[in-house]
């Protein structure tokens, strides 16, 4: 008896055999706008990080005598005010444009998971000094804010990541904080705590993992918002500085040529536009496989 | 009721002085502040210490700070690094013309977004509906500054129907028209981020109250569509507007910060990125706190106000 239950019950779950993963796979794949989205990102990644290799022209590579060309077999999207292969420099610039966003985020999201699981399971004073820490760094308009820490430094890539992942944080933590409000005085919690576990382990062992849906969620958005700061900056020349290209730099030159070559303009920011709007689709894509609520 | 307004006038007070606090430590306190600035020019050594001392920069950093928050108390934000004019008529003379810019667009942003939220949580689901959240994603990912540059080319380089910027057209006086063809390209570009976020907001908002009881009394009493959605649904679904109002303001002034510089637009975004070039810190702090607390003001106001219109906050 007890043997056919159990064999029922192997069969029943080999029927359905789903692991989560699956489960969130199949659900992400069917939400049509985010998997596009993520074949798009996945395109762009490779474009900018392998198609270097393949090309003809180096991006910094001045050709004096075909300035501000058109589009031909040489030059697939003609050269810039200082004859600079146009595709080239939309590649590079798309190296910088696609890993700032990922690695400001990676800042943002350890700052912001610490500060927040830290303040919700400890509450009390902590809480509450970290808490105000985060609503008076939210009072600060986050462009202004990187305003004040872009003017203390020269730029480079390495500082315009640390600037936009330290002043991006403050809406993980809130999102952390909550999730470990709402966990921490349950009983799997409960449990660890009497068998003697360490506050640590319980924060990151335990609690972390079942809120780390919406950060995720909240991630893929703040990858896009990092992207158009960097690029803001890079166009307002307090970003990337030039000869290296971002996308944001390139407008800046773009600029004085609209009555001229109007198209120079137009390449980096669609870029821009496709990109961004692609990792705000996959974050929908990701809040509908995780099942976060908005 | 009164505790409530007591407490939350506190709070205020303490994240207005957490600002300054951020602030100031961010600039005086990191390598490459005034400090670093000062030892960098290639002045006299017995003329960079007679500035520092001007500047107070000898002094410990809390009273540096101290002394900086009781002028700022004053009103006084100290004087300009570049051009040794006080900041805070500079910004005074600049703020007038970020007004009418964010000003514009938030109208305008509301226009908008009001009636498209409304149509598109009518028709939820429907390709109508698609058409508007695509495009809302679209204004959530676009470039401020580089819309603003497709604009330009659009109704500058090819129409000739808009200027490319400034506020007025030299030499021809300031007069309404003259600024109101000035002001159309960038206060569109400054209203797309916000009328994409309005919408959304105002679409899950309606579709919200729609789902709630007396809405589906009001269908079954037979109420016309139109008098259930105007003044069953909007009237409770613009209430949350008020929060979101109070909270995109510091996207508008972040915008406006890009929006003033694709255009030309003499305002205090544009002055605060020019400072920042220039590493002119006293324009930077004091755009960046009166900034703050105008966030802070904003952010109260909107609480108090919720009070006003929604009891339950104040039972709580």
């Amino acid at each position: 008896m007890a043997e056919t239950t159990l064999a029922s019950k192997a069969r029943t779950s080999k029927r359905d055999a789903q692991s989560p993963f699956h489960v969130f796979a199949n659900r992400l794949v069917r939400y049509r706008p985010g998997f596009y989205s993520l074949i798009i990102l996945v395109i762009l990644y490779i474009l900018a990080f392998i198609g270097p290799f393949f090309l003809r022209y180096s991006p910094n590579e001045l050709d004096l005598t075909n300035m501000l060309s058109g589009p031909s077999i040489h030059h697939l999207l003609g050269t810039d005010e200082n004859g600079r292969d146009v595709f080239a420099r939309l590649l590079y610039g798309g190296r910088v444009s696609l890993i700032v966003g990922l690695i400001a985020v990676l800042i943002s999201d350890t700052v912001g998971v610490l500060l927040g699981a830290v303040s919700g399971y400890f509450g009390k004073v902590t809480d509450l000094l970290v808490m105000r820490f985060t609503d008076a760094l939210l009072a600060i308009p986050g462009f202004l804010l990187l305003l004040v820490v872009l003017s203390l430094f020269s730029p480079s890539l390495t500082k315009i990541e640390l600037a936009i992942g330290l002043t991006s944080w403050m809406t993980i933590a809130r999102l952390v904080r909550g999730e470990f409000l709402r966990f921490k005085d349950s009983d799997f919690v409960l449990a660890s705590k009497s068998i003697g576990a360490s506050d640590w382990r319980i924060m990151f062992r335990h609690i972390l993992p079942q809120s780390v849906s919406p950060v995720i969620v909240a991630s893929s958005i703040l990858v896009g918002v990092a992207i158009i700061l960097e690029s803001s900056l890079s166009y307002l020349g307090l970003g990337i500085q030039p000869p290296q290209a971002s996308w944001g730099n390139m407008l800046t030159g773009a600029q004085n040529y609209v009555w001229t070559e109007p198209m120079l303009a137009i390449y980096p920011g669609l870029l821009i536009l496709i990109t961004v709007a692609a990792f705000n689709y996959f974050g929908e894509g990701l809040r509908t496989a995780l099942n976060v609520a908005e | 009721m009164a505790r409530y307004v007591v407490g939350r006038l506190i709070q205020s007070a303490i994240l207005l002085v957490l600002v300054t606090i951020i602030v100031f430590g961010l600039i005086h306190a990191a390598p490459g502040g005034p400090s670093a600035v000062m030892a960098d020019t290639k002045l006299p050594a017995a003329q960079i210490a007679r500035m520092r001392a001007n500047l107070g920069l000898d002094e410990p950093i809390p009273v540096q700070y101290l002394k900086w928050v009781e002028a700022l108390s004053k009103g006084d934000l100290g004087l300009s690094y570049t051009d040794n004019r006080p900041v805070l008529s500079e910004i005074r003379q600049r703020f007038p013309n970020t007004l009418i810019l964010a000003g514009t667009s938030f109208v305008l942003s509301l226009i908008v977004s009001i009636p498209l939220g409304i149509y598109s949580a009518n028709r939820a689901r429907s390709a109508a509906d698609n058409i508007v959240s695509a495009m809302s994603f679209v204004g959530l990912a676009i470039p401020v500054f580089w819309f603003g540059i497709v604009l330009i080319i659009i109704f500058s380089v090819k129409l000739h129907w808009l200027p490319s910027s400034g506020m007025y057209t030299t030499n021809k006086g300031s007069t309404f028209p003259d600024l109101l063809k000035h002001l159309i390209m960038p206060a569109i570009v400054l209203a797309t981020p916000t009328i994409a976020q309005f919408t959304r907001f105002v679409r899950a908002s309606m579709l919200e109250v729609m789902s709630q009881d007396y809405v589906r009394t009001a269908r079954s009493k037979g109420l016309p569509e139109s008098r259930i959605t105007y003044l069953h649904v909007l009237r409770n679904a613009l209430v949350p507007i008020i929060t979101i109002v109070g909270l995109s303001l510091p996207i508008v002034v972040a915008g406006a910060a890009v929006t003033e510089s694709v255009f030309g637009w003499p305002g205090m975004g544009r002055l605060a990125v020019d400072a920042a070039f220039t590493r002119d810190y006293p324009v930077v702090m004091g755009i960046t706190v009166l900034v703050a607390a105008f966030v802070i003001l904003i952010n109260l106001v909107t609480d108090l106000a919720y009070m006003l219109v929604d009891p339950r906050v104040r039972l709580k």
